[in-house]
């Protein structure tokens, strides 16, 4: 039988997981809220409510948590509180406190899943970077670059991830938690961080516009990373160095195509004996397709029905990945 | 998905190990030229059952059929029996050759890092459609020791078994299924390639995955050079299939397939060093390879790679299971 869901916020996010629930067998939508009233219209035949408490009030097995920051954790408590299984988006709330609040519920309830929307795990490039690395055919990571970057637009300045009483945090915890979490995901927990978080450009607003992170693990891996919201061009670019080869993921594949073409290079390290020093042979493959939010609900999917037992960005991950956007902001040089 | 991948390191003497190369198809063509010939029969397509009429090649006296409903190229065997066919295979001095330590002991030497290659492939699209673990394998027609050892070695083997092959294997298992199956570069070889496949899925436990590689028949060289083509003869290329072809027989039978790509990174090579054997008619080649610009027939290289235009080809497919199946 399909499951009963609900979506609670029906911005561009809750659209697409709409349009994903939508495709799957699995899952039957039954409920919507939104503080807009005229969404309503769109979606006849679902119990609508502008408030998102009823919503929860209806029979449902999972829901949809697409709100701004600053609610996702009330809405999360209620669900689980309520036997509800949860899927919110990132970030898990505002602070780290959000998280543990969270976390405290959660871990009443080991029967039900709560999962966070870190769907760059599931583009194409991520899961081919990550067989690579769990294949060990280029041995264990020994260092990474990561750079996400966009261009902050005209209502950079006014729009809702601008405020801090709403969003929480800048660039870093809106986009950035993305490469952290990626970063987390291929070399593991970072103990260490040196960073800079800067307003290079909007100096009006009280949130950061580009923030710039030195980190390593216990196990000596260093990763470097730059979110931006002034590189005026859309960027994704992760590069991941081996010890026996390198792996380039370059652009990631959007709704509207402005971070590039997705791929992924990879090559084997040779020396001079095996080829040309330092022109190595590189693999390349191109993605014309995102099926990162098929993917990601597939894998809540099986974890509600109880078919596979661990999950990405469950709320440990949202934890680590939190505790590591707040070590940013804590021990930058220029606080 | 889109592959591409450029190695100026690797020449067709690598995968084509010359002392060992012209000794296989000397004995080869002694085996086939002394097969009887029988030009009466009907040739027929063993995908889409259509009679063919459109010879696309000819070598050592035995004809390839082009079906233009699969475009796949397929070499005209229905003269000839099963154990003829088995015989070249098993049981003559091609076959005695290739058990021969000299052969053994030289691919070894020659052919390891292309093993490697082949090896690394298939653990990293295990790892990536499975996750990482230990699997069953089965690997079909096993030529070389050598390449069992690797594979053997490799961090996603289990247990290894081994089907239909040319050599003897010490091994102490005998699976009858798997979770994954290899046939590397052995379905071309086959006079029913539809009831192999169907074989390998037969052995496939549920939601295994089947990791093949083939000749493609509408590969840019074998389409260019035709008979002359040193790289296909009979009877080791039975079947050349082209990748629509094998999307729809695979699916036919029920795999899901993941991926197919076209790595391969010698159609310019072959063609090049055949340059002056390219048919008069096919003018558009002899204009390209008449430039001897080496970077243009790269960036040609890569734009069959990416564009599944090549003449190798891989193929991933699972056996399905159902819409609801896992994520990986």
């Amino acid at each position: 039988m399909a499951l009963r869901t609900g979506i609670i916020g029906m911005g561009t996010m809750g659209r697409v997981r709409k349009r994903e629930i939508d495709r799957h067998p699995g899952f039957q939508l039954v409920a919507i809220s939104d503080i807009n009233e005229q969404v309503a219209d769109e979606f006849p035949g679902i119990f609508f409510s502008t408030n998102w408490e009823d919503v929860l009030k209806q029979k449902l097995d999972v829901v949809f948590v697409c709100t701004y920051n600053k609610v996702i954790p009330r809405i999360v408590i209620t669900a689980l509180n309520k036997g509800i299984h949860v899927f919110a988006e990132k970030p898990p709330g505002r602070t780290v406190s959000d998280v543990l609040e969270m976390k405290k519920i959660k871990d009443k309830h080991p029967d039900l899943i709560l999962k966070f929307g870190f769907n760059h795990r599931f583009h194409s490039s991520i899961l081919e970077a990550k067989a690579i690395v769990d294949s060990k055919i280029y041995g264990d990571i020994v260092c990474a670059r990561g750079v996400y970057g966009k261009a902050g637009g005209l209502s950079f300045a006014e729009c809702w991830r601008s405020d801090k009483e709403i969003a929480g945090g800048g660039i870093l915890l809106d986009q950035g938690i993305h490469m952290l979490d990626l970063l987390r995901f291929f070399m593991g927990e970072f103990t260490q961080v040196k960073s800079f978080v800067e307003n290079l450009v909007w100096d009006e607003i009280d949130l950061e516009d580009n923030a710039f992170a030195i980190m390593k693990t216990a196990e000596n891996k260093v990763a470097m990373m730059q979110s931006s919201a002034t590189q005026w061009k859309h960027k994704f670019l992760l590069e991941l160095i081996f010890e026996k080869g390198y792996i380039v993921v370059d652009g990631l594949l959007t709704g509207s195509r402005s971070y590039g073409e997705e791929r992924i290079v990879f090559a084997k390290r040779q020396f001079e004996d095996e080829g040309i020093l330092g022109k190595p042979k590189e693999e390349e493959i191109h993605f014309d397709e995102d099926h990162s939010w098929e993917y990601e609900l597939k894998e809540f999917y099986e974890a509600v029905t109880g078919k596979n037992t661990r999950i990405n960005g469950d709320i440990d991950d949202a934890l680590a990945t939190m505790k590591l956007v707040y070590t940013i902001y804590e021990n930058a040089l220029n606080k | 998905m889109r592959y591409s991948v450029i190695d100026n390191n690797v020449k067709a003497s690598d995968i084509h190990v010359e002392e060992l190369y012209n000794k296989e198809l000397d004995y080869a063509k002694e085996y086939v030229l002394s097969l009887p010939k029988d030009d009466k029969g009907t040739m027929v397509c063993p995908l889409c059952g259509e009679v063919l009429d459109e010879v696309v090649l000819e070598k050592w006296g035995m004809k390839y059929y082009l079906c233009r409903n699969t475009w796949s190229v397929i070499l005209d065997t229905a003269s000839l029996g099963q154990e003829l066919i088995r015989n070249y295979f098993y049981d003559s001095k091609l076959a005695d050759f290739r058990r021969s330590p000299e052969y053994q002991d030289t691919s070894l030497l020659f052919k390891k890092d292309s093993w490697k290659h082949t090896i690394d492939w298939v653990n990293w699209r295990v790892t990536r459609y499975k996750g990482k673990n230990k699997y069953s394998i089965i690997n079909m027609g096993l030529k070389q020791r050598g390449f069992a050892q690797l594979l053997e070695e490799s961090e996603i083997a289990g247990e290894v078994g081994y089907k239909n092959s040319f050599v003897s294997v010490d091994t102490k298992d005998n699976l009858e299924n798997a979770d994954i199956i290899c046939a590397i570069d052995t379905l071309q070889r086959e006079q029913k390639p539809k009831e192999y496949l169907q074989m390998i899925y037969d052995m496939l436990n549920n939601g295994g995955l089947l990791l093949l590689t083939t000749r493609a028949g509408m590969g840019f060289d074998i389409v260019t050079l035709r008979g002359s083509n040193e790289s296909i003869y009979p009877l080791d290329h039975i079947f050349l299939p082209s990748v629509e072809a094998m999307k729809c027989i695979l699916e036919d039978i029920g795999f899901k397939v993941l991926e197919i790509t076209t790595p391969g990174i010698l159609d310019m090579e072959y063609i090049e060093k055949q340059k002056d054997e390219i048919p008069r008619e096919q003018i558009f080649q002899r204009y390209l390879f008449g430039k001897e610009d080496k970077r243009l027939l790269e960036r040609v290289q890569t734009f069959l790679q990416s564009n599944n235009l090549s003449s190798y080809m891989r193929i991933v497919a699972k056996k399905d299971e159902g819409d609801l199946g896992t994520w990986l």
